[in-house]
């Protein structure tokens, strides 16, 4: 008995493979592939992540540019600039307060991917725009942050973008906060 | 035996498999990798742009032709001003009507004269032009919203544009801008004039007044859509022919011609369908322009248009875009 099995041990090597070996080989190969791919998935993931990012990005930067232009455009008096500029972005006004962004996915419920937000009182704060903007802040240049609204006399307002996407990884949201200054 | 045999058929066929995924998982990966590096290259592009445009002047070139230019002539063009055209590009005379006709320039002899024409270009025909002082005579570079934005006859208008959601009217090809900086002519960092500020370039590392940036689209290759049977543009055909090049910067001294610097700015495979530069890229029904320059508002609309590949090779464009405001007046 013991003959034979050293006979058979000896002989192992030429007889192959057995199926659970090459089972246990294919099981180990089939984790690595399936690992591989999955962080291939995972990296395709990220790529379209990164774009939907540049472009709330771009969006941003180009909505806050035409702010800019239009800020320019408005009068210089300051007793009508703010006043130009709250009523193009208000709801219902000229341009509105939403604006709809070329490749990102509305989410359910909104109604519009991008929203514009501008304060004309001095006494808001950071927390409550949600935006690093250093407010409370003199506005309309009398010495003061006390004014709760100074739509008739601003120099200065500050404006929140805000995007809010359905993208490849869930909801996301992107925030922009800045000044518009009356030329 | 028999099981051997079972399991190695099993082995080979997982195997195999495995290597195609993995090869069609690499395809891919290198495929989007490729897609989102040039992306990557363009939006830095943009930004430095930016930095750079928000505080430059943007110009607005044309010229007259004070002589009649017949179908012939190649060795140079006198015009009533060359000021703001890069030292070389394209010009568009007598555009949307008849004699429409493309003609580049290979070097500006002076502040009236373009040299070195070749005449006949993108698909135009070599034509007689007759000297008119008043006809604005345009730099394809140039695309500009035009001041009839209510009801524009045909030829008055080369394309017509979305801005802010809204159908605006061009005229032009919108391959380039033309611009000036700020800059110290003492050499210095104070461009301040009075209260207002010296306006030119910097010129072989020489802040001049005399200095003019352009930034064009030059074509390097091309693309076919009939080499791969792809509607690249989604217009309802394959027989589109686009133009694949990269962005130049150009620097020059309009007081010295020798004075001419040149830099290759961000992706190199930006397009432009040849025969209809500023056309519809995306098959929206609106022009794509690459630059769209509104003097009135100071607002550069630049869409790059850029050509990758898709998993399956099958050509694939991504559209990056940005909207820049010019701090300052325009001079021209």
């Amino acid at each position: 008995m013991k003959r034979c099995a050293r006979r058979n041990r000896a002989t192992g090597a030429k007889r192959g493979f057995t199926l659970i070996e090459l089972a246990v080989a294919t099981s180990i190969l089939m984790i690595g592939i399936v690992s591989v791919l999955s962080a291939s998935s995972h990296m395709h993931s990220l790529r379209v992540s990164n774009r939907e990012r540049t472009l709330a990005q771009n969006a941003v930067r180009s909505m806050a540019e035409r702010m800019h232009a239009a800020s320019h455009g408005f009068s210089d008096d300051p007793g009508t600039w703010a006043q130009e500029l709250l009523a193009t972005y208000r709801p219902g006004g000229s341009f509105g307060n939403a604006f709809a962004v070329e490749g990102l996915t509305l989410v359910e419920g909104d109604e519009s991917v991008g929203t514009i937000a501008i304060s004309s009182d001095e006494t808001d704060t950071d927390r409550e725009l949600q935006a690093q903007l250093g407010m409370p802040r003199d506005l309309d240049g009398d010495g003061d942050a006390a004014d709760t609204d100074v739509s008739a006399s601003a120099r200065l307002l500050p404006v929140v973008l805000t995007l809010r996407w359905r993208g490849e990884r869930g909801v996301h949201q992107m925030r922009h906060g800045f000044y518009l200054m009356g030329y | 035996m028999i099981e051997t045999v079972v399991a190695v058929a099993l082995f080979s066929v997982v195997l195999l498999s495995s290597m195609a995924m993995v090869e069609s998982g690499r395809r891919f990966s290198n495929a989007t990798m490729q897609i989102t590096t040039v992306e990557d290259l363009a939006q830095q592009m943009l930004f430095r742009m930016e930095h750079e445009l928000a505080s430059a002047t943007g110009c607005t070139p044309s010229f007259a032709l004070p002589a009649p230019l017949n179908a012939a002539e190649t060795a140079g063009l006198t015009v009533s001003s060359t000021l703001g055209f890069p030292p070389r590009g394209t010009l568009l005379l007598d555009r949307g009507g008849p004699r429409e006709e493309r003609v580049s320039y290979t070097g500006i002899a002076s502040t009236t004269r373009f040299e070195g024409l070749t005449r006949g270009l993108q698909c135009t025909a070599p034509t007689d032009h007759a000297g008119a002082n008043g006809v604005d005579q345009l730099w394809c570079g140039l695309a500009e919203p035009l001041e009839n934005q209510l009801a524009p006859a045909p030829g008055e208008f080369d394309g017509i544009a979305l801005e802010d959601g809204q159908q605006v009217y061009f005229r032009g090809d919108g391959t380039g801008f033309s611009y000036r900086v700020p800059v110290d002519p003492s050499g210095g960092d104070n461009p301040l004039n009075g209260h207002d500020l010296f306006f030119g370039a910097v010129v072989e590392g020489e802040p001049t007044v005399n200095g003019w940036v352009a930034v064009v689209f030059e074509a390097r290759d091309e693309y076919t859509e009939a080499a791969t049977g792809d509607d690249l543009n989604k217009d309802g055909d394959t027989t589109d022919v686009f133009e694949i090049g990269q962005l130049g910067r150009l620097t020059w001294d309009a007081s010295d011609a020798s004075r001419v610097e040149e830099l290759g700015l961000g992706p190199t495979n930006v397009i432009q369908e040849r025969c209809n530069h500023g056309g519809d890229l995306d098959g929206d029904g609106f022009a794509d322009p690459l630059f769209l320059w509104n003097a009135e508002t100071n607002l550069l609309h630049v869409r790059l248009f850029l050509l990758g590949a898709s998993r399956r090779d099958l050509p694939v464009v991504r559209k990056v875009e940005s909207v820049l405001f010019l701090r300052n007046e325009p001079e021209l």
